[in-house]
Protein backbone atom coordinates (compact mmCIF):
# COMPACT_ATOMS: atom_id res chain seq x y z
CA UNK A 1 0.00 0.00 0.00
CA UNK A 2 1.31 3.46 -0.84
CA UNK A 3 2.21 6.18 2.09
CA UNK A 4 -0.63 8.41 0.95
CA UNK A 5 -2.86 5.55 1.47
CA UNK A 6 -1.85 4.38 4.33
CA UNK A 7 -2.96 7.43 5.47
CA UNK A 8 -6.25 7.54 3.92
CA UNK A 9 -6.61 4.48 5.85
CA UNK A 10 -5.77 5.49 9.77
CA UNK A 11 -7.73 8.93 8.62
CA UNK A 12 -11.02 6.92 8.13
CA UNK A 13 -9.72 4.76 11.07
CA UNK A 14 -9.54 7.89 13.41
CA UNK A 15 -13.11 8.79 12.19
CA UNK A 16 -14.67 5.77 13.20
CA UNK A 17 -12.74 6.10 16.69
CA UNK A 18 -13.74 9.82 16.86
CA UNK A 19 -17.75 9.51 15.74
CA UNK A 20 -17.56 7.35 19.08
CA UNK A 21 -16.19 10.33 20.95
CA UNK A 22 -18.74 12.74 19.12
CA UNK A 23 -21.58 10.47 20.68
CA UNK A 24 -20.33 10.89 24.18
CA UNK A 25 -19.22 14.84 23.94
CA UNK A 26 -23.12 15.49 22.48
CA UNK A 27 -24.48 13.52 25.75
CA UNK A 28 -21.80 15.81 28.01
CA UNK A 29 -22.84 19.35 25.80
CA UNK A 30 -26.73 18.23 26.12
CA UNK A 31 -26.70 17.91 30.38
CA UNK A 32 -24.22 20.98 30.77
CA UNK A 33 -26.31 23.43 28.49
CA UNK A 34 -29.39 22.06 30.22
CA UNK A 35 -28.39 21.77 33.68
CA UNK A 36 -25.16 23.82 33.62
CA UNK A 37 -23.82 20.71 35.30
CA UNK A 38 -20.74 18.44 34.23
CA UNK A 39 -22.03 15.18 34.51
CA UNK A 40 -18.93 12.89 35.77
CA UNK A 41 -20.59 9.86 35.56
CA UNK A 42 -21.00 9.73 31.93
CA UNK A 43 -18.67 7.46 31.03
CA UNK A 44 -19.69 4.66 33.67
CA UNK A 45 -23.38 5.27 32.02
CA UNK A 46 -21.95 4.48 28.90
CA UNK A 47 -20.00 1.35 30.64
CA UNK A 48 -23.16 0.16 32.09
CA UNK A 49 -24.91 0.96 28.56
CA UNK A 50 -22.95 -1.27 27.26
CA UNK A 51 -23.01 -4.07 29.83
CA UNK A 52 -26.74 -3.77 29.21
CA UNK A 53 -26.47 -4.31 25.60
CA UNK A 54 -23.99 -7.36 26.55
CA UNK A 55 -26.46 -9.04 29.03
CA UNK A 56 -29.66 -8.71 26.42
CA UNK A 57 -27.41 -9.89 23.31
CA UNK A 58 -26.13 -12.95 24.92
CA UNK A 59 -28.81 -14.18 26.76
CA UNK A 60 -31.72 -13.45 23.89
CA UNK A 61 -29.49 -13.39 21.27
CA UNK A 62 -30.74 -10.03 19.30
CA UNK A 63 -29.60 -8.54 16.78
CA UNK A 64 -28.19 -4.95 16.33
CA UNK A 65 -30.78 -3.11 16.48
CA UNK A 66 -32.68 -4.33 19.37
CA UNK A 67 -29.43 -4.53 21.31
CA UNK A 68 -28.89 -0.86 20.83
CA UNK A 69 -32.73 0.32 22.10
CA UNK A 70 -32.04 -1.87 24.90
CA UNK A 71 -28.36 -0.13 26.00
CA UNK A 72 -30.02 3.06 25.66
CA UNK A 73 -33.23 1.86 27.77
CA UNK A 74 -31.43 0.72 30.23
CA UNK A 75 -28.40 3.58 30.49
CA UNK A 76 -31.46 6.08 30.05
CA UNK A 77 -33.31 4.78 32.54
CA UNK A 78 -30.16 4.93 34.62
CA UNK A 79 -29.31 8.57 33.76
CA UNK A 80 -33.23 9.30 34.62
CA UNK A 81 -32.35 7.63 38.23
CA UNK A 82 -29.25 9.49 38.96
CA UNK A 83 -31.01 12.75 38.32
CA UNK A 84 -33.71 12.35 40.28
CA UNK A 85 -31.41 10.66 43.62
CA UNK A 86 -28.01 12.51 42.80
CA UNK A 87 -28.63 15.81 40.95
CA UNK A 88 -31.96 17.29 41.73
CA UNK A 89 -31.93 17.21 45.71
CA UNK A 90 -28.51 19.88 44.90
CA UNK A 91 -30.03 22.43 42.76
CA UNK A 92 -30.00 25.11 45.52
CA UNK A 93 -26.30 23.86 46.52
CA UNK A 94 -23.09 25.69 45.81
CA UNK A 95 -21.58 24.62 41.96
CA UNK A 96 -19.18 21.97 43.31
CA UNK A 97 -21.50 19.84 44.87
CA UNK A 98 -23.28 18.02 41.43
CA UNK A 99 -19.84 17.71 40.40
CA UNK A 100 -19.10 15.64 43.84
CA UNK A 101 -22.53 13.05 43.81
CA UNK A 102 -22.16 12.42 39.97
CA UNK A 103 -18.48 11.75 41.04
CA UNK A 104 -20.07 9.56 43.94
CA UNK A 105 -22.31 8.02 40.78
CA UNK A 106 -19.77 6.68 38.76
CA UNK A 107 -17.34 4.97 41.50
CA UNK A 108 -20.52 3.25 42.23
CA UNK A 109 -21.30 2.02 39.03
CA UNK A 110 -17.92 1.46 38.45
CA UNK A 111 -17.54 -0.71 41.58
CA UNK A 112 -20.95 -2.38 41.06
CA UNK A 113 -19.65 -3.53 37.62
CA UNK A 114 -16.31 -4.63 38.86
CA UNK A 115 -18.32 -6.82 41.49
CA UNK A 116 -21.05 -8.40 39.13
CA UNK A 117 -18.74 -8.92 35.86
CA UNK A 118 -15.16 -8.88 37.21
CA UNK A 119 -11.94 -6.82 36.84
CA UNK A 120 -11.17 -8.19 33.88
CA UNK A 121 -12.36 -7.66 30.22
CA UNK A 122 -15.03 -9.54 28.84
CA UNK A 123 -15.62 -10.19 25.22
CA UNK A 124 -18.38 -8.46 23.53
CA UNK A 125 -20.80 -11.15 21.44
CA UNK A 126 -20.87 -10.14 17.60
CA UNK A 127 -24.51 -8.78 16.95
CA UNK A 128 -23.63 -8.02 13.54
CA UNK A 129 -22.28 -10.34 10.46
CA UNK A 130 -18.12 -8.82 10.47
CA UNK A 131 -17.41 -9.18 7.06
CA UNK A 132 -14.71 -6.94 5.56
CA UNK A 133 -15.39 -4.18 2.91
CA UNK A 134 -12.96 -3.09 0.18
CA UNK A 135 -13.32 0.08 -0.83
CA UNK A 136 -10.04 0.32 -3.30
CA UNK A 137 -6.71 -0.38 -1.71
CA UNK A 138 -9.04 1.05 1.95
CA UNK A 139 -10.67 -2.10 3.76
CA UNK A 140 -13.25 -1.19 6.47
CA UNK A 141 -15.20 -3.89 8.90
CA UNK A 142 -18.52 -4.30 8.52
CA UNK A 143 -18.88 -2.62 11.89
CA UNK A 144 -16.67 -0.11 11.55
CA UNK A 145 -19.27 1.79 8.88
CA UNK A 146 -22.49 0.52 10.86
CA UNK A 147 -20.76 2.59 14.07
CA UNK A 148 -20.26 5.69 11.90
CA UNK A 149 -23.80 5.41 10.28
CA UNK A 150 -25.02 5.18 13.94
CA UNK A 151 -23.94 7.78 15.23
CA UNK A 152 -24.51 10.26 12.02
CA UNK A 153 -28.35 8.96 12.49
CA UNK A 154 -28.46 9.79 15.85
CA UNK A 155 -26.72 13.37 15.72
CA UNK A 156 -28.89 14.20 12.86
CA UNK A 157 -31.76 12.90 14.67
CA UNK A 158 -31.19 14.99 17.78
CA UNK A 159 -30.91 18.14 15.87
CA UNK A 160 -34.07 17.84 14.47
CA UNK A 161 -35.55 17.15 18.09
CA UNK A 162 -34.13 20.28 19.36
CA UNK A 163 -34.92 22.21 16.40
CA UNK A 164 -38.08 20.94 14.90
CA UNK A 165 -40.36 19.59 17.52
CA UNK A 166 -42.00 21.79 20.49
CA UNK A 167 -39.92 19.11 23.13
CA UNK A 168 -36.85 20.57 21.58
CA UNK A 169 -37.74 24.34 21.64
CA UNK A 170 -38.37 23.84 25.63
CA UNK A 171 -35.09 21.87 25.90
CA UNK A 172 -33.14 24.93 24.54
CA UNK A 173 -35.56 27.85 26.40
CA UNK A 174 -35.00 25.98 29.64
CA UNK A 175 -30.73 25.97 28.63
CA UNK A 176 -30.80 29.74 27.89
CA UNK A 177 -32.40 30.83 30.68
CA UNK A 178 -34.54 28.80 33.40
CA UNK A 179 -36.42 31.46 34.93
CA UNK A 180 -37.52 32.66 31.96
CA UNK A 181 -38.63 29.73 30.69
CA UNK A 182 -40.42 28.38 33.79
CA UNK A 183 -42.71 31.82 33.43
CA UNK A 184 -43.52 30.38 30.33
CA UNK A 185 -44.67 27.09 31.10
CA UNK A 186 -41.43 25.38 30.46
CA UNK A 187 -41.97 22.24 32.85
CA UNK A 188 -38.30 22.66 34.16
CA UNK A 189 -37.67 19.68 36.58
CA UNK A 190 -39.27 17.40 33.59
CA UNK A 191 -36.73 19.00 30.82
CA UNK A 192 -34.14 18.04 33.35
CA UNK A 193 -34.66 14.37 33.50
CA UNK A 194 -35.83 14.22 30.49
CA UNK A 195 -32.38 15.82 29.24
CA UNK A 196 -30.10 13.61 31.38
CA UNK A 197 -31.91 10.56 30.63
CA UNK A 198 -31.71 11.30 26.96
CA UNK A 199 -27.64 12.38 27.01
CA UNK A 200 -27.61 8.59 29.07
CA UNK A 201 -29.32 6.82 26.34
CA UNK A 202 -27.06 8.50 23.45
CA UNK A 203 -24.23 7.38 25.90
CA UNK A 204 -25.59 3.95 26.56
CA UNK A 205 -25.54 3.40 22.72
CA UNK A 206 -22.06 4.73 23.12
CA UNK A 207 -20.94 2.23 24.71
CA UNK A 208 -22.57 -0.78 22.34
CA UNK A 209 -20.64 0.58 19.72
CA UNK A 210 -17.06 0.58 21.70
CA UNK A 211 -17.76 -2.86 22.56
CA UNK A 212 -18.65 -3.73 19.09
CA UNK A 213 -15.65 -2.01 17.63
CA UNK A 214 -13.13 -3.60 20.32
CA UNK A 215 -15.00 -6.63 21.25
CA UNK A 216 -14.71 -6.51 24.86
CA UNK A 217 -16.19 -4.02 27.47
CA UNK A 218 -14.63 -3.57 30.77
CA UNK A 219 -15.58 -2.18 34.03
CA UNK A 220 -13.03 0.55 33.68
CA UNK A 221 -14.01 1.64 30.48
CA UNK A 222 -15.63 4.26 31.49
CA UNK A 223 -13.15 6.39 32.77
CA UNK A 224 -10.80 6.48 30.19
CA UNK A 225 -13.82 7.42 27.41
CA UNK A 226 -14.96 9.75 29.51
CA UNK A 227 -11.94 11.62 29.65
CA UNK A 228 -12.26 11.98 25.82
CA UNK A 229 -15.61 13.25 25.94
CA UNK A 230 -14.94 15.60 27.87
CA UNK A 231 -11.97 16.47 26.38
CA UNK A 232 -13.77 16.25 23.09
CA UNK A 233 -16.95 18.74 24.80
CA UNK A 234 -13.95 21.60 25.55
CA UNK A 235 -12.45 21.05 22.33
CA UNK A 236 -15.89 21.61 20.71
CA UNK A 237 -16.92 24.23 22.99
CA UNK A 238 -19.61 23.57 25.82
CA UNK A 239 -22.91 23.49 24.46
CA UNK A 240 -22.74 22.84 20.53
CA UNK A 241 -23.43 20.02 19.19
CA UNK A 242 -21.76 20.57 16.08
CA UNK A 243 -18.74 21.52 18.03
CA UNK A 244 -18.78 18.48 19.81
CA UNK A 245 -19.46 16.31 16.64
CA UNK A 246 -16.55 18.23 14.93
CA UNK A 247 -14.40 18.03 17.70
CA UNK A 248 -14.68 14.14 18.11
CA UNK A 249 -14.12 13.05 14.33
CA UNK A 250 -10.61 15.80 15.21
CA UNK A 251 -9.72 13.85 18.13
CA UNK A 252 -10.19 10.35 17.14
CA UNK A 253 -8.25 11.51 13.23
CA UNK A 254 -5.57 13.08 15.45
CA UNK A 255 -5.01 9.98 17.75
CA UNK A 256 -5.07 7.62 14.57
CA UNK A 257 -2.14 9.32 12.95
CA UNK A 258 -0.35 9.48 16.60
CA UNK A 259 -0.69 5.95 16.37
CA UNK A 260 0.19 5.39 12.64
CA UNK A 261 2.90 8.05 12.47
CA UNK A 262 4.59 8.29 15.91
CA UNK A 263 4.05 6.07 18.86
CA UNK A 264 0.75 4.18 20.39
CA UNK A 265 2.06 5.40 23.80
CA UNK A 266 1.38 8.44 23.47
CA UNK A 267 -2.33 8.59 22.13
CA UNK A 268 -3.21 9.97 25.27
CA UNK A 269 -0.86 12.44 25.37
CA UNK A 270 -2.17 13.63 22.16
CA UNK A 271 -5.47 14.20 23.37
CA UNK A 272 -4.48 15.86 26.30
CA UNK A 273 -1.74 17.90 24.39
CA UNK A 274 -4.41 19.13 22.07
CA UNK A 275 -7.07 20.32 24.81
CA UNK A 276 -4.32 22.45 26.56
CA UNK A 277 -3.39 24.07 23.55
CA UNK A 278 -7.20 25.15 22.80
CA UNK A 279 -7.97 25.88 26.58
CA UNK A 280 -4.92 28.53 26.43
CA UNK A 281 -5.42 29.82 23.15
CA UNK A 282 -9.33 29.45 22.88
CA UNK A 283 -11.09 29.12 25.83
CA UNK A 284 -14.66 29.00 24.34
CA UNK A 285 -13.35 26.03 21.71
CA UNK A 286 -13.52 25.68 18.57
CA UNK A 287 -17.78 26.51 18.27
CA UNK A 288 -18.25 28.21 21.76
CA UNK A 289 -19.05 31.65 22.29
CA UNK A 290 -17.06 33.71 24.23
CA UNK A 291 -19.88 34.77 26.41
CA UNK A 292 -20.21 31.31 27.70
CA UNK A 293 -16.92 31.17 29.29
CA UNK A 294 -17.41 34.10 31.56
CA UNK A 295 -20.55 34.17 32.72
CA UNK A 296 -21.48 30.57 33.11
CA UNK A 297 -19.15 28.73 34.60
CA UNK B 1 0.30 -0.51 68.57
CA UNK B 2 -0.04 -3.07 66.45
CA UNK B 3 1.42 -2.86 63.02
CA UNK B 4 -1.96 -2.42 61.71
CA UNK B 5 -2.81 0.59 63.96
CA UNK B 6 0.47 2.24 62.71
CA UNK B 7 -0.58 1.28 59.11
CA UNK B 8 -3.69 3.01 59.63
CA UNK B 9 -2.21 6.02 61.15
CA UNK B 10 0.52 6.75 58.68
CA UNK B 11 -2.24 6.63 55.69
CA UNK B 12 -4.89 8.88 57.36
CA UNK B 13 -1.49 11.35 58.45
CA UNK B 14 -0.28 11.28 54.65
CA UNK B 15 -4.45 11.76 53.56
CA UNK B 16 -4.50 14.81 55.67
CA UNK B 17 -1.58 16.26 54.19
CA UNK B 18 -2.69 15.48 50.72
CA UNK B 19 -6.88 17.17 51.63
CA UNK B 20 -4.66 20.26 52.92
CA UNK B 21 -3.16 20.55 49.76
CA UNK B 22 -6.53 20.66 47.92
CA UNK B 23 -7.91 23.11 50.49
CA UNK B 24 -5.85 25.92 49.90
CA UNK B 25 -6.36 26.03 46.23
CA UNK B 26 -10.29 25.82 46.45
CA UNK B 27 -10.18 28.01 49.20
CA UNK B 28 -8.82 30.96 46.26
CA UNK B 29 -12.10 29.00 43.92
CA UNK B 30 -9.81 27.26 42.30
CA UNK B 31 -10.88 23.47 41.13
CA UNK B 32 -7.81 21.44 40.75
CA UNK B 33 -7.98 18.03 39.34
CA UNK B 34 -4.49 17.91 38.92
CA UNK B 35 -3.23 17.54 42.87
CA UNK B 36 -3.01 13.39 42.01
CA UNK B 37 -0.40 14.27 39.54
CA UNK B 38 1.39 17.10 41.78
CA UNK B 39 1.45 14.17 44.47
CA UNK B 40 3.25 12.19 41.74
CA UNK B 41 5.61 14.73 41.04
CA UNK B 42 6.72 15.26 44.20
CA UNK B 43 6.96 11.76 44.93
CA UNK B 44 8.75 10.56 41.77
CA UNK B 45 11.56 13.80 42.34
CA UNK B 46 11.97 12.37 46.40
CA UNK B 47 12.32 9.25 45.36
CA UNK B 48 14.86 10.04 42.63
CA UNK B 49 16.98 11.75 44.65
CA UNK B 50 17.11 9.09 47.52
CA UNK B 51 17.69 6.40 45.32
CA UNK B 52 19.58 7.38 42.41
CA UNK B 53 21.38 10.58 43.44
CA UNK B 54 21.66 9.22 47.48
CA UNK B 55 19.86 12.46 48.47
CA UNK B 56 19.05 12.13 52.67
CA UNK B 57 15.68 11.96 53.14
CA UNK B 58 14.33 15.15 54.42
CA UNK B 59 15.90 16.96 51.78
CA UNK B 60 14.58 15.12 49.12
CA UNK B 61 10.92 15.40 51.05
CA UNK B 62 11.28 19.16 50.33
CA UNK B 63 13.11 19.10 46.81
CA UNK B 64 9.76 17.31 46.07
CA UNK B 65 7.62 19.66 47.59
CA UNK B 66 9.11 22.33 45.89
CA UNK B 67 9.65 21.16 42.30
CA UNK B 68 5.91 19.98 42.84
CA UNK B 69 5.27 23.70 43.71
CA UNK B 70 7.23 24.67 40.47
CA UNK B 71 4.58 22.82 38.37
CA UNK B 72 1.33 23.94 40.45
CA UNK B 73 3.15 27.71 39.82
CA UNK B 74 3.21 26.82 36.44
CA UNK B 75 -0.38 25.41 35.30
CA UNK B 76 -1.86 27.84 37.74
CA UNK B 77 0.48 30.83 35.74
CA UNK B 78 -0.83 29.23 32.03
CA UNK B 79 -4.74 28.73 33.43
CA UNK B 80 -5.30 32.13 34.98
CA UNK B 81 -8.03 32.99 32.39
CA UNK B 82 -9.76 29.86 33.08
CA UNK B 83 -12.35 29.34 35.81
CA UNK B 84 -14.89 26.74 37.32
CA UNK B 85 -15.36 23.50 35.40
CA UNK B 86 -12.97 25.06 32.96
CA UNK B 87 -10.39 25.18 35.44
CA UNK B 88 -11.22 21.84 36.38
CA UNK B 89 -10.73 20.07 32.93
CA UNK B 90 -7.86 21.94 32.05
CA UNK B 91 -6.03 20.78 35.06
CA UNK B 92 -7.19 17.23 35.12
CA UNK B 93 -5.43 17.51 31.25
CA UNK B 94 -2.27 18.62 33.02
CA UNK B 95 -2.34 15.64 35.27
CA UNK B 96 -3.29 12.59 32.33
CA UNK B 97 -0.55 14.33 30.37
CA UNK B 98 1.85 13.42 33.53
CA UNK B 99 0.54 10.16 33.84
CA UNK B 100 1.24 9.55 29.90
CA UNK B 101 4.76 11.06 30.27
CA UNK B 102 5.58 8.80 33.28
CA UNK B 103 4.20 5.95 31.74
CA UNK B 104 6.53 6.25 28.94
CA UNK B 105 9.69 7.60 30.66
CA UNK B 106 12.31 4.51 31.39
CA UNK B 107 14.31 6.28 33.41
CA UNK B 108 11.86 6.04 36.58
CA UNK B 109 10.73 2.85 35.12
CA UNK B 110 7.84 3.57 32.90
CA UNK B 111 4.50 1.38 33.00
CA UNK B 112 6.24 -1.17 35.28
CA UNK B 113 6.66 0.98 38.01
CA UNK B 114 9.28 2.81 40.21
CA UNK B 115 11.09 -0.25 42.66
CA UNK B 116 13.50 -0.14 45.39
CA UNK B 117 12.72 3.33 47.23
CA UNK B 118 14.15 2.90 50.63
CA UNK B 119 11.38 2.67 53.13
CA UNK B 120 11.82 5.50 55.42
CA UNK B 121 8.42 7.12 56.41
CA UNK B 122 7.06 6.27 59.72
CA UNK B 123 4.71 6.92 61.77
CA UNK B 124 6.71 9.61 63.73
CA UNK B 125 7.79 11.62 60.34
CA UNK B 126 3.95 11.93 59.33
CA UNK B 127 2.93 13.18 62.48
CA UNK B 128 5.61 15.27 62.77
CA UNK B 129 4.34 16.96 59.31
CA UNK B 130 0.90 17.03 60.08
CA UNK B 131 1.42 18.34 63.74
CA UNK B 132 3.45 21.26 61.52
CA UNK B 133 1.07 21.72 58.83
CA UNK B 134 -1.85 21.82 60.93
CA UNK B 135 -0.11 24.59 63.35
CA UNK B 136 0.56 26.42 59.78
CA UNK B 137 -3.11 26.54 58.75
CA UNK B 138 -3.98 26.95 62.29
CA UNK B 139 -2.40 30.63 61.62
CA UNK B 140 -2.61 30.83 58.17
CA UNK B 141 -6.81 30.22 58.13
CA UNK B 142 -7.35 33.07 60.09
CA UNK B 143 -4.51 35.31 57.94
CA UNK B 144 -5.02 38.01 55.52
CA UNK B 145 -3.77 35.90 52.51
CA UNK B 146 -6.52 33.55 53.55
CA UNK B 147 -9.19 36.13 53.68
CA UNK B 148 -7.43 37.79 50.58
CA UNK B 149 -8.21 33.90 48.86
CA UNK B 150 -11.50 33.46 50.46
CA UNK B 151 -12.37 37.09 48.63
CA UNK B 152 -11.11 35.86 45.47
CA UNK B 153 -13.34 32.59 45.43
CA UNK B 154 -16.64 34.36 45.95
CA UNK B 155 -16.06 37.76 43.81
CA UNK B 156 -13.06 38.17 41.81
CA UNK B 157 -13.74 42.18 40.83
CA UNK B 158 -14.78 42.98 43.97
CA UNK B 159 -11.49 41.53 45.22
CA UNK B 160 -9.78 43.38 42.58
CA UNK B 161 -11.56 46.65 44.05
CA UNK B 162 -10.33 46.36 47.62
CA UNK B 163 -6.69 46.33 46.08
CA UNK B 164 -6.20 42.45 46.06
CA UNK B 165 -3.80 41.06 43.36
CA UNK B 166 -6.00 38.13 41.87
CA UNK B 167 -3.99 36.69 39.68
CA UNK B 168 -0.89 36.81 42.03
CA UNK B 169 -3.28 35.73 44.93
CA UNK B 170 -4.64 32.29 42.50
CA UNK B 171 -1.12 31.07 41.31
CA UNK B 172 0.01 31.38 45.16
CA UNK B 173 -3.05 29.33 47.02
CA UNK B 174 -2.04 27.08 43.89
CA UNK B 175 1.92 27.08 44.04
CA UNK B 176 0.64 26.54 48.35
CA UNK B 177 -0.80 23.72 47.59
CA UNK B 178 1.12 22.19 45.68
CA UNK B 179 4.27 22.45 47.60
CA UNK B 180 2.31 20.53 50.61
CA UNK B 181 0.62 17.53 48.24
CA UNK B 182 4.52 17.52 47.10
CA UNK B 183 5.33 16.85 50.36
CA UNK B 184 2.86 14.20 51.29
CA UNK B 185 3.71 12.30 47.72
CA UNK B 186 7.71 11.93 49.14
CA UNK B 187 6.35 10.19 52.43
CA UNK B 188 3.54 8.10 50.26
CA UNK B 189 6.74 7.10 47.82
CA UNK B 190 8.89 6.40 50.93
CA UNK B 191 6.22 4.51 52.56
CA UNK B 192 5.30 2.32 50.08
CA UNK B 193 8.46 1.93 48.45
CA UNK B 194 6.94 1.41 44.61
CA UNK B 195 5.47 3.96 42.37
CA UNK B 196 3.67 3.45 39.23
CA UNK B 197 2.24 6.32 36.89
CA UNK B 198 -1.13 5.42 37.17
CA UNK B 199 -1.22 5.95 41.07
CA UNK B 200 -1.24 9.47 40.67
CA UNK B 201 -3.92 10.23 37.94
CA UNK B 202 -7.75 11.20 37.84
CA UNK B 203 -8.86 9.07 40.45
CA UNK B 204 -5.99 10.36 42.48
CA UNK B 205 -7.37 13.54 42.60
CA UNK B 206 -10.92 12.66 43.05
CA UNK B 207 -9.88 10.63 46.11
CA UNK B 208 -7.99 13.82 47.28
CA UNK B 209 -11.16 16.26 46.25
CA UNK B 210 -13.52 13.61 48.66
CA UNK B 211 -10.91 14.52 51.48
CA UNK B 212 -12.23 18.22 51.24
CA UNK B 213 -16.00 17.85 49.68
CA UNK B 214 -16.84 15.22 52.40
CA UNK B 215 -15.58 17.31 55.48
CA UNK B 216 -15.97 20.92 54.52
CA UNK B 217 -14.22 23.83 52.00
CA UNK B 218 -14.02 26.43 53.99
CA UNK B 219 -11.94 26.18 57.69
CA UNK B 220 -8.74 23.55 57.48
CA UNK B 221 -9.94 21.35 59.68
CA UNK B 222 -13.12 20.17 56.83
CA UNK B 223 -9.96 18.08 54.84
CA UNK B 224 -8.47 17.39 58.20
CA UNK B 225 -11.65 15.12 59.24
CA UNK B 226 -13.10 14.32 55.73
CA UNK B 227 -8.92 12.32 55.39
CA UNK B 228 -9.43 10.60 58.51
CA UNK B 229 -13.14 9.54 58.12
CA UNK B 230 -12.39 8.44 54.70
CA UNK B 231 -9.15 6.51 56.13
CA UNK B 232 -10.76 4.77 59.15
CA UNK B 233 -14.63 4.31 58.12
CA UNK B 234 -14.12 1.52 55.68
CA UNK B 235 -11.84 0.02 58.35
CA UNK B 236 -14.41 0.23 61.32
CA UNK B 237 -17.67 -0.88 58.29
CA UNK B 238 -15.32 -3.57 57.76
CA UNK B 239 -15.34 -3.86 54.15
CA UNK B 240 -12.89 -3.63 52.12
CA UNK B 241 -11.77 -3.65 48.37
CA UNK B 242 -13.83 -2.96 45.55
CA UNK B 243 -16.92 -2.64 47.76
CA UNK B 244 -14.68 0.41 50.01
CA UNK B 245 -15.74 2.26 46.63
CA UNK B 246 -19.33 0.88 46.67
CA UNK B 247 -19.49 2.76 50.29
CA UNK B 248 -17.58 5.76 48.59
CA UNK B 249 -19.64 6.70 46.40
CA UNK B 250 -22.93 5.79 48.13
CA UNK B 251 -21.14 8.34 51.13
CA UNK B 252 -20.59 10.81 48.47
CA UNK B 253 -24.04 11.16 47.11
CA UNK B 254 -25.69 11.26 50.99
CA UNK B 255 -23.38 14.28 52.45
CA UNK B 256 -23.40 16.27 49.33
CA UNK B 257 -27.58 16.05 49.21
CA UNK B 258 -27.63 16.86 53.45
CA UNK B 259 -24.49 18.78 53.97
CA UNK B 260 -23.70 20.45 50.29
CA UNK B 261 -20.65 22.22 52.00
CA UNK B 262 -19.42 19.28 53.52
CA UNK B 263 -19.87 17.94 57.13
CA UNK B 264 -18.29 20.07 59.41
CA UNK B 265 -19.94 23.58 57.88
CA UNK B 266 -22.36 25.74 59.86
CA UNK B 267 -24.17 27.07 57.74
CA UNK B 268 -25.98 24.88 54.88
CA UNK B 269 -27.17 25.42 51.18
CA UNK B 270 -25.19 28.42 49.58
CA UNK B 271 -22.62 30.82 51.20
CA UNK B 272 -24.10 34.56 51.31
CA UNK B 273 -21.19 35.50 48.31
CA UNK B 274 -22.28 32.85 46.14
CA UNK B 275 -25.70 33.76 46.10
CA UNK B 276 -24.61 37.63 44.82
CA UNK B 277 -22.53 36.01 41.60
CA UNK B 278 -24.92 33.51 40.63
CA UNK B 279 -28.08 36.52 40.87
CA UNK B 280 -25.25 38.67 38.83
CA UNK B 281 -24.48 35.86 36.06
CA UNK B 282 -28.34 35.57 35.64
CA UNK B 283 -29.30 39.13 34.84
CA UNK B 284 -25.89 39.40 32.59
CA UNK B 285 -26.00 35.56 30.59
Amino acid sequence: MSEFWLFVQQTVNGLVLGSAYSLVAVGYTLVFGVLRILNMAHGEILMAGGFFGLLFATSMSLGLVPTLIVAALGAGLLGVLMERLAIRPLSKANHLAPLITTIGVSTLLQSLATRIFGPYRVPFPPVVDISVVNLGPLFLTSINIMVFVVVIVLVIALKLLLERTDLGRAIRAKAENPEVASFLGVNVDFINWFTVGLASALAGVAGVLLGLTFGVLSPHMGIPYGLKGLVTLIVGGMGSIQGAMVAGLLLGVTESLTVGYISSAYRDAVAFSVLIAVLLLRPSGLFGSKVQVENRV
Amino acid sequence: MSAYTVDLLVNAGINIILGLGFYTSILSGQLSVAHGALMGIGAYTAAILTVKLGWPFWPAILAGGVLAAVAGAAIAAVSLRLRGVYLAVATLAFGEALVVFLLNNSYVGGAAGFYGIPLITNLRHVALVVTLLVLFMWRFDSSRLAMAYRAVRDDEISAATMGINVRRTKVHAFTLGAFIVGVGGGLFAHYLGILEPGQFGYLRSITIMMFAAIGGVNAFLGPVFGAVLLTLAPEFLRVSGQDRYILYGILLVLVMIFRPNGLLERRSGRRPGAEKVSAGQTVSS
